[in-house]
């Protein structure tokens, strides 16, 4: 049993291999007094850590009635900076609380010299790059008693000493950390689109058995003279050729638990939802044609 | 080759001062790598810009969008984040901006803030039973004057030489009501109980009267500080504390009572 929360409220569930929603500030009232019938979500780790803040009452209220997973952003676990204790056992201490069905951090780092730039930031595929990733991800885990899941992030710049493309970098730390992933789909075509890379040979080249959760998420162009980049925004709906990747996605990896994500610009719960019956109807299929 | 912490301080130099030294680093692909660099500097101003205007919404209304990123900027500066959780990124800000403005026409500005940020901060503090009024009827009259108080975690009292709660509600909906500051101070308290975050103006006596049992100082002795100059109301009228006090157990102010000496375990906690 854990501080707070009797066990027997906990929903014991695992995270379904179907779409859920990403759990945000604006949208607890609502799933606390309607219940809508949505098949699990997935919180921001760092939007709970106040122990017994509004947020985190809502989400005592909420995790009896859904499967719960955890994602944090702000760990920095690629930073050659010491793994902040204080955050680490903040988070422990939500993880014994919630029982999330997953947790989840990013391949990324955002501090350097204690000063946080609050960021997903990319890192150098380097061999150097590497061993610290793997060895902070196995700090983690040995931290929280349990394996993680790690995401790749959306990046607009690569680093010349890269000498590895991001898709290996990403498998060889799920394979020598023990990591589970979890792959952003919006990530992966937003990157693809600004390094120039073809987003079906990464997702070809990511074992399934690696693969736990999914990501979808919308994007924003940019344009930067003869250019567009793409920018990571989570304010628009998953884009086409988001989708067309996803459908590759779920027919490589199978069925596996797909979030649909929006972080600003917050539209009514009912649009998420019906972004989610989308993914749903495309891993519904994928089912069945395994069945 | 950089080492990986070299080259994560030069990121960090690029993305908030000088980006020659990072340009070097980075591939091109189609993209001007200075173009890239842009990319995260302009997210790096807009996270701590958003972080900003999430806590202290009607600063950025009375200041303005372009003086607000200004702000923002500046700040971010001299108040660089130290933490991978935001919350309390804004903490510093009603400081900065006494330093800002503190002796200008916008001085009223640090209370603003002040009271947006402690409503930020109940939002974080720990929900608890409130007092209610009934609790006290346990205790023999004589025995009010000893009285000691536990205020509620979830509870914030603020005093302030500006009408800064009149400037607050003014600001929560789109109106252009124009405030008089020198109609003189107020007083406010913030109390949250679940959900519902109530903010209310009070008289001088009872914003004095609940710091002091906020304090833990004893009924008596509380009300014997005030009951002069201290606590008397604007139209110069004498504090009347059986209402003072019954304001501030409406208010969901306290979480528990005991009479002075006796033991800590007696105390009553609402419920």
């Amino acid at each position: 049993m854990t501080s707070g929360v009797e066990q027997a409220s906990i929903n014991a569930e695992p995270i379904p291999a179907t779409a859920g929603i990403g759990l945000r500030g604006p949208y607890h009232s609502e799933i606390i007094s309607r219940r809508p019938p949505i098949a699990w979500l997935e919180a921001h780790s760092e939007n709970y850590f106040a122990e017994d803040g509004i947020a985190r009452s809502a989400l005592d209220r909420i995790r009896p009635n859904y499967p719960v997973s955890l994602h944090g952003v702000g760990l920095s676990i690629g930073s050659a900076d010491p793994l902040d204790k204080d955050h680490l056992r903040r988070l422990r201490a939500l993880v014994d609380r919630v029982e999330p069905a997953l947790v989840s951090e990013h391949l990324s780092w955002g501090a350097v010299g204690g000063r946080h730039l609050n960021d997903l930031l990319p890192l150098p595929y380097t061999e150097e790059a590497l061993k610290h990733m793997v060895c902070r991800v196995q700090e983690v885990q040995d931290t929280l008693k349990r394996p993680i899941l790690v995401e790749n992030i959306s990046s607009y710049l690569e680093f010349v000493d890269s000498a590895m493309p991001e898709h290996e970098f990403l498998v060889e730390v799920s394979r020598r950390s023990g990591c589970g992933l979890l792959l952003d789909i919006n990530n992966i075509h937003v990157n693809a689109v600004n390094h120039g890379f073809d987003p079906l040979a990464y997702l070809d080249a990511i074992p399934p058995a690696r693969v736990a959760e999914m990501h979808l998420a919308g994007h924003t162009a940019r344009r930067l003279g003869e250019r567009e980049i793409l920018i990571d925004t989570h304010n628009t709906p998953v884009s086409q050729p988001v989708w067309d990747l996803f459908r590759h996605a779920v027919a490589r990896f199978g069925p596996r638990p797909t979030l649909i994500e929006w972080d600003s610009d917050y539209p009514p719960l009912e649009r998420l939802m019906s972004e989610a019956d989308t993914a749903r109807r495309i891993l519904d299929e994928a089912s069945e044609l395994a069945a | 080759m950089n080492s990986l912490r070299d080259l994560q301080a030069t990121c960090l130099q690029a993305f908030t001062g000088d980006s020659s030294k990072l340009l070097a680093l980075v591939r091109d692909n189609g993209v001007k790598p200075h173009q890239r660099v842009e990319v995260y500097r302009n997210n790096h101003r807009e996270i701590f810009r958003k972080a900003l205007a999430a806590s202290y919404p009607v600063i950025e209304r009375l200041v303005g969008d372009a003086c607000f990123t200004g702000l923002a900027r500046e700040y971010s500066r001299v108040n660089p984040s130290r933490s991978g959780d935001l919350q309390r990124y804004g903490q510093d800000f009603p400081a900065f901006l006494q330093r800002t403005y503190g002796d200008t026409r916008f001085r009223y500005l640090p209370d603003v803030a002040s009271l947006e940020w402690a409503l930020e901060e109940v939002h974080l503090d720990p929900d608890e039973p409130t007092l209610s009024i009934s609790e006290l009827g346990r205790f023999d009259e004589n025995d009010f004057g000893n009285l000691v108080f536990v205020a509620r975690r979830a509870m914030r009292l603020l005093q302030s030489r500006y009408p800064v709660f009149s400037i607050w509600r003014a600001n929560q909906s789109a109106s252009d009501d124009r405030i008089d500051l020198d109609r003189g101070g107020e007083n406010i308290a913030i109390a949250r109980q679940g959900h519902d975050l109530q903010v209310h103006r009070l008289d001088r006596a009872t914003c004095c009267l609940a710091a002091e049992l906020a304090r833990g100082t004893r009924l008596e002795d509380a009300w014997q500080a005030i009951d002069g100059d201290r606590g008397r109301q604007d139209n110069g009228a004498a504090p009347d504390l059986a209402s003072a006090l019954q304001t501030i157990l409406s208010l969901g102010l306290l979480a528990g009572v005991s009479a002075a000496g006796a033991q800590s375990a007696n105390t009553d906690r609402g419920s």
